[in-house]
């Protein structure tokens, strides 16, 4: 681990969340000052400041690049309840701030997160958010100008079906809870998409206090309706924390997909799960030789628990390393051994180091 | 004791050809998936992953390791503690906080937020505010002032690799692919039933791809003498690196570990002939002398320089130390020394094995025929050295050689040289300073016939009684080579360097030594490696530079690495648009203060030409991999970015690259689009930087659509062939309509009018844009020549009622065009009225409505009516 930049993106407050493009060249910042700011990498490596806009009317809280098939777009979410959609100015427009394609409503909650949904040329682009009233909500945009965006059912994830139950009861759907205060105070939403297009549109989601990661099956169209695929839901053994971060892993071709989760207790959970197969792609000790027919799991990794709060867990693009922050102000990369368990590989903290420390000392 | 790993055979064995030092071409068994696993990492519990993952790892599929649950927020410090503290921690600067004031930062309610760079390993971080008690308010700060570590985001890598490092790495790249080449080829040599493929495949009875190799058993003699000249070469690379003079001590003695594993792996598994028969005693002493010299030749000089050297405290250690690492002559020189000793008996018997030791058979001699010969002369030897000692001692027991006993110490150096001499194995155990000196030695003096089979067992017979250090990994890794623990040697390289891991596991991959574990593992070791150094290869600064290295170390990584090769080689970033790199036109001028403007300009037009030719690059290594789906997004999304820019020209190359006739099509409607809003001038200017085959071939290729039957059995190709169609059209429209213009401003009003009637007969013209050409053939109706027949008016006046008809039920689909080019046209017509009267008035917004379209319309039919007229009458007129 060694430091190789640094960047002053000269909010007027502190930064919220910081996203890379598709090709790490390009960094989009948001603020708590209701801004975001795009940079763009130097070939000297430098971050250039592109463009800076008031995006919202107040904190922005994340965003989303989409993946460039659907062309330079990001996605910006806030406590104002609103996801907007911008896209990269043309040559033509002079003043090189992003064009506002759309003001995306509905929410009834402060929206914690947003993010583009996989690459899937020749289809629409798809944007899923979710917000405080544990409600997620996709949108797509079948219009070329990006400025026509439809929302999908909205999914409550509290009281979505269980995988493979019957159809949902709709009076449980149609009166949602209000979130309480005490589900404010210490519950946490958070998504993630499968990166794969091959099992449809697929998110991991958790909402409130729940300490169960939901994976959900999009509808293709608006007429039908959602389905959980599989829970993971934590052993007896480990922490029942509520969740406060999401990541499903690109997964490269695997057969097998990573989920990580960050818990409010400090636990960090790495759930390997299996699609359905095809006969060929099911593991060796499959014997019977049946097509599986639903999605199984089971986590493999769970560590942590009793530390500081854990801020958020992201996987590199090939899924093989995962970064986590928690509350102590500590940035961790681990990676699996060749046996399969998790190696802590390098940490970061904002803290002095030790021996200037001394020298300060005496 | 981790069990023995199987696949190597002692020399008793019948079954050499299973041997991994022997290659022969008999089909080496391999293990079945069903039996018992023989893998193991040299942990005593193969069942505990735990123990064997080291310090820091941390987690295995089970819960909860007795950790007791500890309420929220009450636990002081992470369960993993212990283990964080091995782990190398990286302080971002400017600090955001000391050690003391931890808590004060803490409780001000910041902490840290990280993002991931999905290319070179790179980690944002920054800090920001903790979540607040109600997560639907923005959270605030104790104090609202921000620090300087506040207003930073960090950056950092996983990896940083030095010069010499990214030196090695780059050159041991086209090594490594060249070896991958010759073993294919091999492959495809020995099985020509399958060499159509480049790489060799073979599918096993569950329809899974599996490796050609397994079923060809080890290379032949030829291709590991290939092999080995390869492994020369990387050798040549790390003795290169670390003689160079401004490399850091820390990394020449890595690159020399490295060199001394991979040169011993050399000796041992790629044989000079290939077969790995021969005696292998003087190779490996050889090494032994390359990797720790001895004994000193300063010290030699010292104890000669004496006036009686064997007064020397070192004298007779540093003979035996000479004839153990097999410097036979220079120990005989120092025996002869003795001769002016005053003592009779002892200058005798020094003679006596100065004379033998000189002439101590070795088989690196040349003038050995064969091996027998060798062993024949070295068995002749011993016998008369024998022989003639016995005649010296004369019968006398031991330690009565000498008859004054007050010189039995000598003769117990004496016996020590003698001993040595004969090869008796304990004395050589006993003499050696580690294990290695000893394996060096054995060939040599104890087992002259020591084969590569042998190896194994003389090695079990050495640590024996001289362990190996196990806190020394290189010696760990020597060791398991020599005792072919191929699996422990590997593991070990892993831990100590990644490119020896890789390449080394590679090496031995081909060689077939690498056991199977397929079921405590999903992906063979020797892929996992190379994975591995990918990783490294990707998450570095310098990444960019390793895209292409990258790409054929995927290659060449099993599925795992065929999979990540898609996703590596779409994450290249190409920047093919102008004033891409993050400023625009303006700001790069501004910031260069004016005075360089031709210097950006310039500047801007290298920075294309490279990304062009990092285009090119792509598209080959795409054409190589087949990644054809892949290169199509790519090309897509390039496409799709030089469009948004108003890039035409290269937009259009690259659509063609991606077969993308939609994205060809829309270039066409935007540079119609240019033309209504902006007028000829651009349209022409967008139109010539398109490709100029694309422009020449369109007609031809629309022709030939127009022409091929629609086939009513055959269903499948229609989508595609009519998406094709449509963009053909298109830029056949385009052109068409370049050359209307060009007619019109040349004066070649008559053809001008020709072609416009074309354009809207042939049905290639878009309906939105009928309006338009209508309008547009208002004043060459007016000319005062009559330029269009009585026929053409009539087909003219028939478009024109399907404009009208249409547009009354849909008139932004047919008239939205028409208005902005009135728009555009009304405008340009102002601005000259006002340029002529040299008015300064407030430049009035023209807006042309759906009602002025429809007057023009209405024009249009006057202007056609009225020309239809002429036409006639001009027909009546003819005198034909």
């Amino acid at each position: 681990m060694l430091q190789t930049n640094l960047l002053a993106p000269g909010h007027a407050d502190l930064v919220t969340h910081v996203t890379y493009d598709f090709y790490g060249e390009r960094l989009a910042t948001c603020s708590a000052d209701q801004r975001i700011k795009v940079f763009h990498k130097s070939p000297e490596g430098t971050w250039d400041q592109e463009s800076e806009w008031k995006a919202h009317d107040a904190p922005v809280l994340h965003l989303s690049f989409a993946h460039p098939v659907h062309g330079s777009l990001l996605a910006s979410s806030s406590h104002d309840r609103s996801i907007r959609i911008w896209e990269e100015p043309s040559g033509r427009e002079r003043d090189g701030r992003w064009t506002e394609r759309a003001v995306l409503t509905g929410a009834k909650g402060s929206v914690r997160q947003v993010e583009f949904g996989p690459a899937d040329s020749g289809s629409e682009p798809r944007v899923a958010a979710i917000s405080t009233d544990s409600y997620l909500r996709v949108y797509s945009s079948a219009d070329p100008s990006l400025s026509d965006w439809s929302l999908l059912q909205p999914i409550h994830i509290p009281s979505i079906p269980a995988p493979g139950s019957s159809v949902d009861d709709a009076s449980s759907a149609e009166i949602p809870i209000p979130t309480s205060s005490t589900e404010l105070a210490t519950g946490g939403w958070g998504l993630s998409w499968c990166k794969e297009r091959w099992w449809g549109s697929v998110i991991a989601a958790f909402a409130g206090t729940s300490p169960i990661v939901k994976i959900i099956s999009l509808p293709l169209d608006t007429s039908s309706s959602p389905s959980s695929l599989f829970y993971l839901t934590p052993g007896q053994s480990s922490s029942n924390a509520p969740l406060t971060s999401v990541s499903w892993a690109p997964n490269c071709g695997r057969a097998y997909h990573l989920i990580a989760t960050g818990s409010r207790d400090g636990t960090v959970r790495i759930w390997r799960i299996e699609p359905p197969g095809e006969k060929l792609r099911v593991g060796y000790g499959d014997e019977d030789g049946e097509v599986r027919q639903a999605w199984r799991g089971q986590c493999v990794a769970d560590f942590g628990k009793g530390g500081a709060r854990i801020g958020m867990v992201d996987w590199n693009a090939t899924g093989t390393t995962l970064t986590t922050t928690d509350d102590e102000g500590v940035v961790r990369i681990y990676k699996p051994t060749y046996a399969r368990s998790w190696k802590l590989l390098g940490q970061m903290t904002a803290e002095e180091p030790p021996n200037e420390e001394e020298t300060n000392g005496h | 004791m981790a069990p023995a790993p199987t696949g190597f055979s002692f020399s008793s064995a019948p079954a050499a050809a299973g041997s991994p030092f022997t290659f022969s071409s008999t089909k080496q068994p391999t293990q079945s998936s069903s039996g018992p696993s023989t893998f193991s990492f040299g942990s005593s519990n193969t069942d505990s992953p735990r123990a064997e993952a080291g310090r820091s790892a941390i987690a295995q599929a089970s819960h909860s390791n007795g950790d007791s649950v500890q309420a929220d927020g009450l636990a002081p410090s992470h369960g993993d503690q212990v283990n964080d503290e091995d782990v190398e921690v990286c302080y971002l600067q400017p600090a955001a906080y000391s050690r003391e004031e931890k808590k004060k930062w803490k409780a001000s309610g910041r902490t840290i937020g990280a993002a991931v760079s999905p290319v070179g390993g790179e980690v944002a971080s920054w800090v920001m505010k903790k979540a607040s008690g109600n997560q639907n308010e923005a959270p605030t700060l104790a104090t609202s002032e921000m620090d300087l570590s506040d207003r930073t985001i960090f950056f950092s890598s996983l990896n940083s690799l030095p010069d010499p490092i990214i030196q090695l790495y780059t050159e041991s790249h086209l090594l490594f692919t060249s070896l991958q080449q010759i073993v294919a080829e091999s492959y495809s040599r020995r099985l020509p039933s399958l060499s159509n493929e480049r790489m060799v495949g073979a599918w096993d009875k569950r329809g899974n791809l599996i490796g050609g190799a397994g079923l060809l058993g080890p290379p032949d003699a030829e291709t590991v003498m290939h092999m080995r000249r390869l492994a020369d070469l990387y050798l040549d690379q790390l003795g290169e690196l670390r003689a160079g003079v401004d490399v850091e001590l820390e990394l020449k003695a890595q690159f020399t570990t490295s060199y001394n594993i991979l040169n011993l792996a050399e000796v041992l598994y790629l044989p000079v002939d290939g077969k790995g028969e021969g005696l292998v005693g003087e190779e490996l002493l050889d090494w032994v002398n390359d990797v720790d010299p001895a004994p000193d030749n300063s010290q030699g000089n010292e104890i000669m320089s004496t006036k009686n050297p064997w007064d020397h405290p070192s004298f007779w250690p540093y003979i035996s130390r000479c004839i153990l690492r097999g410097f036979h002559l220079p120990a005989a020189s120092f025996l002869r020394s003795l001769s002016s000793h005053a003592y009779a008996p002892i200058s005798k018997l020094a003679a006596l094995l100065a004379q033998h030791l000189s002439i101590f058979p070795r088989s690196s001699d040349q003038r050995w025929r064969v091996d027998l010969e060798f062993l024949q002369a070295h068995k002749v030897w011993l016998a008369k050295f024998r022989a003639e000692l016995a005649n010296f001692t004369g019968g006398r027991p031991r330690g009565k050689w000498f008859e004054d006993p007050e010189l039995a110490s000598w003769e117990s150096d004496f016996r020590t040289v003698v001993e040595l001499m004969e090869g008796k194995p304990s004395r050589v155990l006993e003499e050696v300073a580690d294990w290695r000196e000893a394996l060096g030695a054995w060939g040599v003096l104890v087992d002259v016939d020591m084969r590569r089979d042998h190896l194994p067992e003389v090695m079990s017979i050495i640590v024996d009684k001289i362990p190996v250090d196990s806190t020394l990994p290189e010696d760990v890794i020597q060791s398991a080579l020599c005792s072919a623990d191929i699996i422990k040697a590997l593991m070990g390289s892993y831990d100590l360097d990644i490119w020896l891991a890789a390449h080394l596991g590679d090496l031995l991959d081909k060689l077939e030594l690498i056991p199977d574990d397929e079921q405590r593992f999903e992906i063979p070791l020797r892929d996992y490696f190379l994975l591995e150094y990918t990783e490294v290869l990707q998450n570095n600064p310098k990444h960019a530079a390793f895209w292409r290295v990258v790409c054929d170390y995927l290659n060449s990584a099993g599925q795992e690495g065929r999979n990540r090769l898609g996703s590596h080689i779409m994450h290249i970033a190409i920047n093919l648009e102008r004033g891409s790199k993050g400023k625009s036109k303006e700001s790069m001028i501004a910031a260069d203060d004016g005075m360089d403007v031709e210097g950006a300009v310039l500047r801007e037009g290298k920075e294309i030409e490279e990304a062009v030719r990092l285009l090119d690059d792509v598209r080959a290594a795409c054409g190589e991999y087949r990644l054809d789906e892949e290169f199509k997004t790519i090309s897509q999304i390039l496409a799709g970015r030089l469009i948004r820019k108003g890039e035409y020209g290269m937009a259009a190359s690259m659509s063609m690259m991606a077969g993308d006739g939609w994205a060809l099509s829309r270039i066409a409607e935007n540079i119609l689009e240019a033309y209504i809003i902006d007028g000829d001038a651009e349209l022409l200017r967008l139109v010539d930087t398109l490709p100029p085959t694309l422009l020449a071939e369109a007609p031809t290729a629309l022709a030939e659509l127009q022409q091929i039957v629609p086939d009513p059995y055959a269903s499948t190709d229609i989508p595609s062939s009519s998406a094709l169609s449509i963009f053909a059209s298109r830029l056949t429209f385009l052109s068409e309509f370049r050359d209307y213009l060009l007619f019109l401003a040349q004066g070649a009003r008559d053809r001008a009018a020709a072609k416009l009637v074309g354009l809207l007969t042939s049905g290639i013209a878009p309906v939105g844009f009928w309006a338009v050409l209508l309008v547009e053939s208002v004043t060459l109706l007016e000319d005062s020549e009559i330029l269009f027949t009585s026929n053409e008016t009539f087909e003219l006046m028939r478009i024109l009622e399907e404009v009208k008809s249409n547009a009354s039920f849909a008139p932004a689909d047919y008239l939205s065009q028409l208005i902005q080019y009135l728009d555009r046209s009304q405008a340009a017509k102002s601005q000259q009225q006002q340029q002529q009267q040299q008015v300064k008035s407030t430049t009035s917004k023209v807006t042309t409505t759906t009602e002025d379209a429809w007057k023009k319309i209405d024009e249009v039919r006057l202007a056609l009516a009225r020309n239809l007229a002429r036409a006639l009458v001009i027909g009546f007129d003819n005198p034909f």
